[in-house]
């Protein structure tokens, strides 16, 4: 029980482990750490909502895409479905990020 | 490029809004970032609250073709960065359009290849239609109003309109005529927009099947014609229920009509009191003449509209019949025939001497009438091919020939044969090479009935 909860942690990094990892690199404390992610995350998802590109030097792209609308069949029942058209944040990595993780 | 965002933009931010530095800032948001790739690098995943979850998928290796050269090459296995945004970020970019809904498409529903625009709009685009389709149909009679080449009965319909028209607009000279014409057929559209789509079911349904005709009279004049005086011989007791049923309707469109020019003739002269009346009497008569053909035609192309429900009607019923006069003589006679050969045996082990052939052969009989009928049982049962799983259905050799009589159709071939309609491309798929339009085959043409079953 107590292996797998270790090995899941290590082999997934968390938003806790992510935030006390950043704030010991730059050696401010945890809460600050957390304040400027939330107040960072808000701001790109302002941006985001107004359509805007967020370019990240060396790391990749968000972006807003819009999806048509389309019908999809279920297969098993055959039932047809209009799937309405919808708003998706995507991500594009860099070609440097692209490169290393070949 | 406003649209465009950097770091840069982000460290003024949060160094005004944290009274940072901005060096600082800067130092963070490239911090975060760069943890971001190095968690990624370490561990292949990597969530973030208010972000979203990174990952390293794994990509096999597979082959490819270059588009250029045609040349065939390997692109090698390799890892790449998939983002999955948050719930909840999902929820706040997608937050313009989070109204919509998935819908359940009904089965009927026929979406044109080019995205439907707004569900909104549907009605009042509808109606838009339909006032061009009675425009266009008005157009479409004055067009046939100069043709000479129109059919005797539609043309003596026509030219009484014509007459009509030309009554009206007497002062006016020909040109002005056609204008005023038209002008008043618009107004007719904005005055009674809101009947005109009641009047437009009528008029189009009318219309169509008249220039249909025609066609059909140039075209095929030496088939039709037997057909239509086949069709309007049993086809005039359902006209005249519609007459009774449209009665109304006409006498609706009448007022229609007959409204709009007699408020013209009023404001033009008092000349045309006398022709008033004839133009109602004469509306009603073309339309009932429009009536009677667009009924026809209707009988003609659709002959299992009405005689369908009566067909179906006597071909479930003997069979129900058969099946209730079957199953409860079943269990009886098996149990006699039990009884029988208890009996019969009994008679043998008793005095084997004197085997009872009588009895044995009674036995026998009884056997192979039970066989049959269980033979028939089963066949009967089987006889209502199930039509929801239509496509599960193989053609597998010829059951048996048929002729086409006269009137029949494919779909009433299907009922007859296989107790539903929804048959019939089968039997159009097993006999490609007689029938040629599966919506008209000619009687006397002798057709193969596929035998079908479940494919497996």
């Amino acid at each position: 029980m107590i292996s797998t909860c270790l090995e899941r942690s290590l082999s997934n990094m968390n938003n806790k482990e992510f935030t006390s990892e950043l704030s010991d690199r730059l050696g401010y404390s945890m809460k600050d750490t957390t304040d400027l992610i939330s107040s960072l995350l808000s701001e790109m998802t302002l941006e985001l909502q107004e359509g805007k590109l967020i370019t990240v030097q060396g790391f990749g792209t968000f972006e807003v895409r819009k999806k048509a609308e389309r019908i999809s069949i279920n297969p098993t029942t055959k039932q047809r479905m209009l799937v309405p058209p919808k708003l998706v944040l995507s991500f594009r990595p860099s070609n440097v990020m692209k490169d290393k993780f070949k | 490029m406003n649209d465009r965002l950097t770091i840069q933009d982000f460290t003024d931010l949060l160094a005004a809004k944290h009274s940072m530095n901005k060096k600082d800032a800067e130092a963070f948001v490239k911090e975060f970032f760069l943890l971001i790739e190095q968690a990624l690098e370490n561990e292949k995943y990597v969530k973030i609250k208010g972000l979203g979850t990174f990952k390293l998928i794994d990509v096999e290796s597979r082959e490819s073709v270059n588009v250029n050269t045609g040349e065939r090459f390997q692109i090698q296995e390799h890892s790449k960065v998939s983002f999955t945004p948050d719930g909840n970020l999902r929820d706040t970019i997608n937050k313009p359009f989070s109204h919509f809904e998935t819908v359940v498409l009904n089965e009927k529903t026929v979406l044109p290849d080019t995205p439907v625009e707004e569900m909104g709009e549907e009605g009042a685009s509808d109606s838009a239609s339909d006032d061009r389709d009675l425009s266009s149909d008005l157009e479409d009679v004055n067009t046939m109003i100069d043709h000479p080449s129109v059919a005797r009965s539609v043309s003596l319909a026509i030219e009484k309109e014509d007459k009509k028209v030309e009554d009206n607009f007497v002062p006016e000279s020909s040109q002005e005529n056609d204008y005023f014409e038209r002008e008043g057929s618009t107004e007719l559209n904005l005055s009674d927009q809101s009947e005109v789509t009641t009047q437009n079911n009528e008029t189009t349904e009318e219309r169509k099947p008249i220039m249909a005709k025609n066609d059909a009279d140039e075209c095929n004049v030496p088939v039709v014609p037997n057909r239509i005086s086949e069709e309007k011989r049993s086809a005039e007791e359902i006209i005249a229920l519609e007459l009774q049923k449209h009665k109304e309707i006409s006498s609706k469109a009448e007022m229609l009509n007959a409204g709009s020019p007699e408020e013209k003739v009023k404001l033009q002269s008092a000349k045309n009191n006398e022709s008033k009346t004839h133009t109602s009497f004469l509306v009603a008569v073309i339309f009932i003449v429009l009536l009677i053909c667009g009924g026809t035609l209707v009988y003609i192309y659709n002959p299992d509209l009405f005689s369908a429900p009566s067909n179906s009607d006597s071909i479930d019923m003997p069979v129900n019949e058969k099946k209730e006069s079957i199953i409860p003589v079943l269990p009886d006679s098996t149990s006699k025939v039990n009884q029988m050969e208890n009996e019969a045996q009994k008679v043998v082990n008793n005095n084997i001497e004197t085997t009872d052939p009588a009895a044995n052969k009674k036995s026998v009989d009884e056997k192979k009438v039970i066989d049959d009928k269980k033979a028939e049982n089963v066949k009967e049962q089987k006889k209502p091919l199930d039509e929801a799983n239509l496509s599960k259905y193989v053609a597998v050799g010829t059951k048996t020939t048929h002729k086409i009589k006269v009137g029949e159709t494919l779909t009433k071939v299907s009922m007859q044969f296989y107790g539903s309609k929804a048959f019939w491309p089968f039997i159009v798929k097993y006999n490609r090479d007689v029938i040629k339009n599966p919506d008209n085959v000619p009687f006397g043409t002798v057709i193969k009935i596929p035998e079908l079953a479940i494919k497996k």
